[in-house]
């Protein structure tokens, strides 16, 4: 599947398989290619691509996508194209046709368009390009039967586009088209030992893609006479190479436009669009309407909704603990089972779980802003000011998912175009605390600022933000010189998030947290339990002596590192080191390391701050260091592990220092 | 003059795209070609960046990136737009009586469009030949 950037893909590939991906309305929401079976095709195999404008590749993800269709040859492609939207749309349509790969085009968002009044000769418009168009609403699930029939039957008896050629003799003196197919028979040989399709790789030469010029190898010879014959037609045609190839395409793709396109005026939704940018982009009430939504988010995840919806959940995970408790004192099990399943599971896991709404609602109001498309108005809005931290407006849209989960942030990184940006932009996101950081505040929060735990949750938020910006202030004067690379970014319009997207992104995020409440969270409790109950000679510890534990025996050799902190209590250490695995650990292992010992043994609320502090900025969990590793390699994730925890202790030392 | 030249409200046409590199061919890709409209429909908040009009959607960039592009102002700057709830009269859709243009259905359109009975036509005279 491939189109456009925002054109309808992913709910295309969730209507084709019905699988779970997750769907936004902001350009670059796939950033990885995503396979799935066609519904009622078991053996068929469709691949979701990232959105492309075009053939020649600009940003990583546009990479993927080209190499995907020119290395694996995929059998058949389903070209969507935004019918709102069909010029620019099309323009890719005539680079895929030139591949000779059988295709088939999915019309998407008709239904706006006959809304509003417009319509599309389906049949012309298939005569024109030789190729099956299909009418369809990817969003009401109308037409998508027919593309999965067309789209088989196009890849089983490999029907190739009727059509390769659109330059015409008689369009603009033929310049273009005599160069064209000139370059084509000169090439042919080298296009062929190459694998290219010849008109694909003869466009692309024209255009001086560097991966297609270095494919063909021409030799010298053949160079400068591929570069006499484009001087030619450039001086013919009056316009650079890049341009006159380009429109060519749009000249060909207005002629089709004009014979089977009736266009509405401005469509209901983009005249809705307007309205609501007069407010949200508009320049008094851009910057306060968008703290105002990010205070309104926050507040109804921490406080409003959230709050109750966790004091619920707590009334649950207490009454079950007491229900085992009972029963597991009832049928007079050994104390160490018991002290096993009460205070290492129950205490570990129950603990977490309690924070399942928060983080779905979180992600519930992220994923409503980038389906909205609010997301690329942020992006838009926010480009001065982040440019002033050395990064572009597109940065926003990670860094805001990174409240959310480091992992799919990182992983969004990939929309922006240049290798600086993204390391920069890769950086910062884990300043952003994420959602598996909540359950530590609201932990310490609860024990030592009953009176202002929201103030204390806010001002953690805060110090993230800051901090991630005087680090961005410090990269741009030292490692990262330069200026962000260009903006240019398109701005869809207004739509109605749809619920069955929605749903499927939060039961994704729910089954992935509990997922990891039952494995990792679960072991981890397991082992701190069997650690800290037992001593190196495997002798149950005595009560009063728990410092000759496994654990507290470890632990103890990374004491000097944070006695100057007031976290040097094994129980500390061994927390903040089990949060590398996933930061709710810290939690689950604080309360089954304190099980029946008060807090306040060993935290003052300075202490108690300073953890917090520490906890928000320490060396993210090993999934988002796993994907960091993956996005900037071994030498980037290295130094981001070590520059984090090196910025986390001075953070939390000068805590102490003022508190 | 300039894309950055222009103010808001305004509607010109590209002359030529500067710049080289990736990003000229990202414009190129983008539709922002010579002899294309392009209008002007606002500002950032703080005077940059710019959206723009062009081929029916909304583009955003930087006025640095704008002051490559060259354009010549068109006449009549504003589109003319029409609300048919509000006048009244009736939008041109294709007249369906008219046997050339038959006004397709959909869904389960598309089936039975040109392309496959060319290739079913293709198919059944090879076959004639053949017998």
């Amino acid at each position: 599947m491939v189109g456009n950037q925002n054109c309808g893909k992913t709910t295309l590939f969730n209507q084709l398989t019905g699988a779970n991906q997750h769907v936004g309305n902001f350009p670059g929401v796939t950033v990885d290619r995503k396979d799935g079976a066609i519904k009622g095709y078991p053996n068929s195999v469709v691949t979701d691509l990232p959105g492309i404008y075009s053939l020649s590749p600009y940003t990583a993800e546009e990479v993927v996508s080209r190499r995907f269709i020119l290395e694996e040859r995929p059998s058949a492609i389903i070209n969507i194209v935004d019918a709102t939207c069909i010029e620019r749309n099309l323009y890719l349509t005539m680079q895929l046709m030139e591949l000779g790969i059988p295709m088939v085009l999915a019309l998407n968002m008709m239904d706006e368009i006959k809304n509003n009044h417009g319509s599309v000769r389906i049949n012309e418009m298939e005569a024109l390009l030789g190729i099956p168009v299909i009418p369809i609403s990817a969003m009401r699930n109308e037409g998508v039967d027919e593309v999965i029939r067309h789209a088989v039957h196009v890849a089983r008896y490999q029907e190739g586009p009727l059509r390769h050629d659109y330059c015409s003799p008689d369009e603009n003196g033929g310049a273009v088209h005599r160069c064209l197919h000139a370059i084509m028979h000169f090439i042919e040989d080298h296009a062929q030992r190459a694998g290219l399709p010849i008109r694909f790789a003869a466009s692309k030469l024209i255009e001086g893609d560097p991966l297609v010029v270095k494919a063909l190898s021409l030799s010298q010879n053949e160079q400068e006479t591929v570069e006499h014959i484009l001087c030619q037609m450039e001086e013919e045609r009056g316009l650079d190479r890049q341009a006159a190839i380009a429109t060519m395409r749009f000249d060909f793709i207005n002629n089709i436009c004009s014979r089977t396109v009736v266009r509405p005026g401005d469509t209901r939704e983009y005249l809705r669009s307007q309205a609501v940018d007069k407010v949200l982009t508009g320049k008094w009430t851009a910057l306060p309407s968008f703290i105002a939504i990010m205070a309104v988010v926050f507040w109804l995840t921490f406080d409003g909704i959230g709050g109750w919806l966790q004091g619920q959940m707590e009334t649950g995970v207490e009454w079950f603990t007491g229900l085992t408790d009972t029963f597991l004192s009832s049928i007079n099990i050994a104390p160490a089972i018991h002290s096993l399943v009460i205070d290492g599971i129950y205490g570990g896991v129950g603990t977490v779980i309690v924070f399942l709404p928060l983080i779905l609602l979180l992600f519930f109001f992220l994923s409503m802003m980038e389906d909205s498309g609010y997301m690329a108005r942020i992006a838009f809005v926010m480009d001065r000011p982040l440019r002033k931290l050395g990064l572009s407006g597109r940065s926003i849209v990670p860094l805001l998912m990174g409240f959310g989960c480091s992992v799919p942030s990182v992983m969004s990184s990939r929309t922006l175009p240049s290798v600086r940006d993204r390391r920069l932009t890769i950086m910062l996101t884990p300043f952003m605390s994420c959602t598996a950081k909540i359950p530590i505040y609201a932990f310490f929060a609860a024990a030592f600022f009953p009176d202002n735990a929201a103030l204390v949750m806010g001002s953690l938020y805060v110090m993230g933000i800051v901090v991630g910006i005087l680090v961005a202030l410090l990269m741009k004067h030292s490692m990262f010189r330069g200026e962000a690379v260009p903006f240019v970014l398109e701005l869809p319009n207004y739509r109605m998030p749809v619920p069955s997207n929605v749903l499927r992104l939060l039961w994704d995020k729910a089954s992935d947290f509990l997922r990891r409440a039952f494995t990792v969270i679960f072991l981890a409790s397991m082992v701190i339990w069997f650690l800290q109950t037992f001593t190196f000679h495997l002798k149950m510890v005595a009560p009063g002596m728990e410092h000759e534990s496994m654990l507290a025996q470890m632990a103890g050799v990374l004491q000097p590192v944070f006695s100057p902190l007031g976290l040097g209590d094994w129980r500390i250490i061994t927390s903040l080191a089990s949060g590398l695995l996933a930061k709710e650990v810290v939690v689950s292992t604080l309360s089954t390391l304190f099980a029946g010992v008060p807090l306040s043994e060993v935290f003052t609320t300075a202490t108690a701050y300073a953890m917090m502090v520490f906890c928000l900025l320490y060396t993210p969990c090993i999934a988002a260091m796993a994907t960091i590793r993956r996005e900037l390699g071994n030498t980037w994730a290295m130094i981001i592990l070590v520059f984090q925890c090196a910025i986390a202790w001075l953070a939390a030392f000068l805590v102490t220092l003022i508190l | 003059m300039t894309l950055a030249e222009l103010k808001i409200g305004q509607t010109a046409t590209i002359l030529s795209v500067g710049g080289e590199g990736g990003l000229r061919q990202h414009f190129l890709d983008m539709g922002v070609l010579p002899g294309v409209p392009i209008t002007l429909v606002k500002y950032a908040p703080m005077g940059d960046p710019m959206e723009l009009r062009v081929h029916g959607y909304e583009l955003t960039l930087r006025r640095a990136d704008a002051r490559k592009i060259e354009v010549r102002r068109t006449e009549n700057g504003k589109r003319k737009t029409e609300n048919f709830e509000e006048n009244g009269k009736q939008p041109f859709t294709f007249p369906i009586s008219d046997s050339r243009f038959p006004e397709p259905e959909h869904p389960g359109l598309g089936e039975g469009g040109h392309y496959h009975q060319q290739q079913e036509k293709a198919r059944r005279e090879t076959e004639n030949l053949i017998n």
